[in-house]
């Protein structure tokens, strides 16, 4: 009964980890908050597949769900990287810190192709 | 013989990241033509059961990971290898140009390849979470080409996609969680075998749905797509509206019909159908007011994309929710032509954009009246590709859009009719907008940059393809009989559990 | 019962943490509670009988994702020396409300959703953990996870490593470089740490090499060998050392895919001998996986240090920077 039950915590944990991140990327501006906020979705996301390996472990949890998250978080940090690289260099040719902007009128503006 | 088409690519990818700069450019071409001449050996060898199923390292289901392929994988595959290869061959030239030579040593050709060897395990894989690992490598390779350009609008349109892609994946991946919570299995055939219509599983399948909408860019989830469709190199907007698209959507073909079909309701399909005649109409209408070439051409592939999700509505009946096999393989066969011949025609429509904004040194719609009658075969693809586009005779989008309307008058779905018709003559509209500023009176002569010839015989290429795809719908509907729970699997690799 | 009790209050501090860290007013702030999570997070990983994640998660999702928020921070936050600054941008104030009502109801629905969700999951103990253990003697290690990971569903981590190196080339690209020998060379740092970075090396070095060896039998293995070799990378690069970046150009590309070539190589062979794809030889089975996983290490380490390292100046940005002071 008490293994149903520490399911139950962390699985429930899990989603609302998932939940408190989509509202951050969705609802914050700084891209490294929204970084920060795609990477706690996906600590949900483990943390629902762990829940599960432990509760269907009998001997040991069951490996294939913690083979599957390594292999997330390997994938998730190789995005996070990625996206972490294009955020600095957006910083550095435009002095923009969210993907929500506005373009500022100036004569030089207009005379982009 | 399978596990090839994605053996053959990556292998590719390795190889041109080892070799120096200078023989890059051919060794990937090299390796894109192996991988095209691979498919093409694959979808005409005899079929058997072994050639369709692979178990890697020789476990079963559902311990291991199996390779799986129906009709529906073979024509993706063979979509994808004809449109990858001629812009393969428009690559070379492109990224050899003087204009582009900023872009230094750049890895196109890895990222490329290793997207492309992606693209074709998705086609062949039956295992959930191998799903989820393949989405991942072609969201982040093409999130990789979109920035080859390196301006920073292409930078900020890459990270919004990125973001809307991790977003697609990460939700596709908590469904992949529940379902695996419920069933144990990750295996596509085992998990349509056992689904019940429980409330996880609607979950998992919500969100599986979901996840694959933001990648397909399904109206409203399309808000990424534009900006990174149209900052891309002239190759890499090609791939992406052709081919990246189009393998969230086979996913999502591979859910509803594989995993889901006993819980798919009509509801839910009306519901993507009406997504994608909004996404029709809001796509083409923004195309008509862009003032960009690259950025219409790419407010067009929201639209077509909607033709794309009338699939869904068509195939499934009134009340019972089951299949109807009059109607529904004429929706089926619809929809898979309009996936394909749009792959060859969107493909075609930027490429020749891309030797147009060579030739011109600017993407303004507006300075289309300086080419004065030059470059003819650019100009002429844009036409064939826009016919395809508007779905006029003869053309693949012709076959796909009649098929379509057949479905939707027998049927009795009549509301889908207005939608169709008005998203043609929308799309005509945009077509004759690029069509016509072409012909009318140019405002100063201008010098045009020189276009190397590969670069444009490759997009008439293609868009002749996309013609030629209006002549080949019998052999789509006799692949498209194929299907995925009914192709033979070998003895021994039959269903095993403790 | 006071078990329970400790997952209550982990699970607690997971999501109060996590609230903070998306919600507190300081970015730099939101960053060290970030670290912070993903080290209660490791915890829970114990605590469900998963140290393998709990190692990766420690090593990475705290330490690594840490070190490269903090100096995409730094980056981010300093206002000079933006020469390449095109001016035509500036950030939206605010969102709407509109914006941020739409946002917190769909996260509410979203959660009430998967609460539901949740809460009707049936107990049915399945799960492939039998299967696991059946085959667990014929698969070439002792450990369930190292069996799953390299053997039962090899393919995923071969195609996980080439997201990996996807993820240095696309950082090479957004840079516009081809390799790291276009990276300023390091600041020198303190005697004193480089020191204590040189006399920390071959511990470094036995760790990954312990950890590989361990994963043969039980929690270890390719990765968490992989991240120590790669945060030994980064320490070096910070101790004023080249690190990576005085590799020979053709050696780090080939370290870079050595993991990925290893597999695509063991499972070409065996398709050629066997017609299966990534099937091990029954007999050298241990070797191959033991093989596999030393060449996954290599690449992993190269691979994350790469990740850090690519971020760091470079050689034109310095010499733009001299001038611009001049």
């Amino acid at each position: 009964m008490t293994e149903l039950d520490s399911f139950l915590v962390y699985a429930l944990t899990a989603v609302t980890l998932f939940a408190l991140g989509l509202h951050s990327l969705l609802s914050r501006r700084h891209l490294l908050r929204k970084i920060m906020g795609l990477n706690i979705m996906s600590a949900g996301a483990f943390l629902l597949f762990i829940s599960v390996a432990h509760r269907n472990g009998k001997e040991f949890a069951d490996p294939v769900p913690q083979a599957m998250v390594i292999t997330g978080i390997v994938v998730s940090i190789s995005a996070t990287g990625f996206a972490l690289a294009l955020a600095r260099r957006i910083r550095k040719k435009t002095g923009l810190t969210s993907l929500d902007y506005r373009e500022k009128p100036s004569p030089e503006n207009h005379n982009r192709p | 013989m399978m596990v090839l088409v994605v053996v053959i690519p990556f292998s590719g990818a390795l190889v041109c990241f080892l070799v120096p700069k200078r023989v890059r450019r051919y060794a990937g071409l090299a390796a894109a033509a192996a991988t095209s001449l691979m498919v093409i050996l694959f979808a005409l060898i005899p079929k058997g059961a072994d050639t369709f199923h692979h178990a890697l390292g020789g476990w079963k289901r559902p311990l291991g990971i199996h390779l799986q392929a129906d009709g529906l994988s073979i024509i993706f595959l063979l979509l994808t290898a004809v449109t990858a290869f001629l812009v393969s061959v428009y690559a070379g030239p492109y990224f050899d140009s003087p204009q582009e030579e900023k872009t230094v040593d750049h890895h196109f050709w890895t990222l490329w390849l290793l997207l492309w060897g992606g693209l074709n395990g998705l086609y062949i894989s039956s295992d959930i979470f191998n799903i989820y690992v393949l989405l991942e490598l072609v969201s982040l390779a093409a999130v990789a080409l979109t920035t080859l350009k390196g301006e920073a609008e292409a930078l900020i349109a890459a990270l919004r996609y990125l973001m809307a892609a991790m977003l697609g994946s990460l939700v596709f991946l908590l469904g992949v969680a529940f379902l695996y919570a419920e069933y144990g299995i990750l295996d596509l055939g085992g998990l349509g075998g056992e689904l019940r219509a429980t409330l996880p599983t609607i979950t998992a399948f919500g969100l599986m749905v979901f996840g694959m909408l933001i990648k397909t860019a399904l109206f409203p989830l399309h808000f990424w797509l534009p900006a990174a469709h149209g900052n891309a190199p002239a190759p890499v907007s090609a791939i992406l509206s052709a081919l990246v698209i189009k393998s969230s959507y086979f996913v999502l073909l591979r859910l509803w019909f594989e995993i889901f079909p006993s819980i798919t309701t009509y509801a839910a399909a009306q519901l993507l159908g009406a997504m994608g005649a909004f996404a029709i109409l809001w796509g083409s209408f923004q195309a008509v007011r862009q003032e960009r070439l690259k950025l219409l051409v790419a407010h067009s592939t929201v639209s077509q994309i909607g033709y794309l999700f009338l699939l869904f509505p068509l195939t499934v009946a009134q009340i019972t929710g089951e299949h109807d096999p009059s109607w529904s393989m004429q929706a089926w066969t619809g929809g898979i032509c309009q996936a394909v011949s749009h792959a060859a025609a969107k493909a075609a429509l930027f490429l020749a954009v891309g030797n147009i904004v060579h030739a011109l040194g600017t993407d303004r719609l507006i300075s289309l009246r300086d080419l004065k009658g030059r470059l003819p075969l650019s100009v002429f693809t844009i036409g064939i590709a826009g016919v395809n586009l508007m779905g006029l005779p003869p053309s693949g989008g012709f076959v796909a859009k009649w098929m379509l309307l057949n479905a939707v008058i027998s049927s009795g779905q009549w509301w889908w009719i207005p939608i169709i018709v008005l998203g043609s003559l929308l799309t005509a509209g945009y077509v004759f907008l690029m069509l016509g500023h072409v012909f009318a009176p140019s405002r100063k002569p201008v010098l045009l940059e020189p276009v190397p010839r590969t670069l444009e015989v490759s997009a008439f290429a293609l868009a002749l393809c996309a013609i030629f795809i209006g002549f080949t719908t019998s052999g789509i509907i006799d692949l498209l009989q194929m299907e995925l729970h009914a192709m033979p699997v070998p003895e021994a690799l039959a269903w095993s559990l403790p | 019962m006071t078990g329970i009790l400790f997952d209550m209050a982990l699970c607690a501090a997971l999501i109060l943490t996590g609230w903070r860290v998306l919600h507190s007013s300081d970015h730099f702030q939101a960053v060290v509670l970030f670290i912070t999570f993903g080290l209660i997070l490791a915890l829970a990983w114990v605590r469900l009988e998963a140290p393998d994640i709990a190692i990766a998660e420690a090593a990475v999702g705290a330490s690594l994702a840490g070190v490269m928020l903090l100096d995409a921070l730094r980056v981010m936050r300093s206002a000079g020396k933006e020469h390449e600054q095109e001016r035509r941008w500036t950030n939206v104030a605010r969102l709407p409300s509109f914006h941020l009502f739409f946002s917190f109801i769909a996260a509410v629905v979203v959660l009430v959703l998967l609460i539901c969700a949740v809460l009707e999951l049936s107990g049915r103990q399945g799960g492939l953990a039998d299967l696991v253990h059946a085959e667990l003697e014929s698969s070439g290690t002792k450990h369930p996870v190292t069996a799953v990971l390299l053997n039962f569903r090899g393919y995923d981590t071969w195609i996980e490593l080439g997201v990996l190196l996807l993820a240095v080339l696309g950082i090479l690209t957004i840079r516009e470089c081809s390799d790291l020998r276009s990276l300023a060379p390091p600041v020198a740092s303190t005697i004193v740490f480089e020191t204590l970075v040189r006399g920390i090396m071959p511990l470094v070095l036995l760790v990954s090499g312990y950890l590989l060896w361990r994963g043969g039998f039980a929690p270890g293995g390719a990765f968490q060998a992989g991240v120590v070799l790669g945060a030994g990378c980064i320490l070096l690069w910070m101790a004023g050392h080249r690190s990576l970046a005085m590799l020979g150009d053709a050696t780090w590309r080939i370290l870079l895919i050595l993991g990925f070539l290893a597999f695509l190589a063991l499972g070409s062979s065996s398709l050629l001998h066997t017609g299966v794809f990534l099937a091990y030889d029954r007999q050298y089975a241990s070797l191959q996986i033991f093989l596999l996983e030393s060449a996954a290490t290599l690449s992993i380490g190269t691979t994350l240090a790469g990740l850090v390292l690519a971020l760091q100046p470079l050689k034109k940005d310095l010499s733009q920077a001299n001038r611009d002071v001049r």
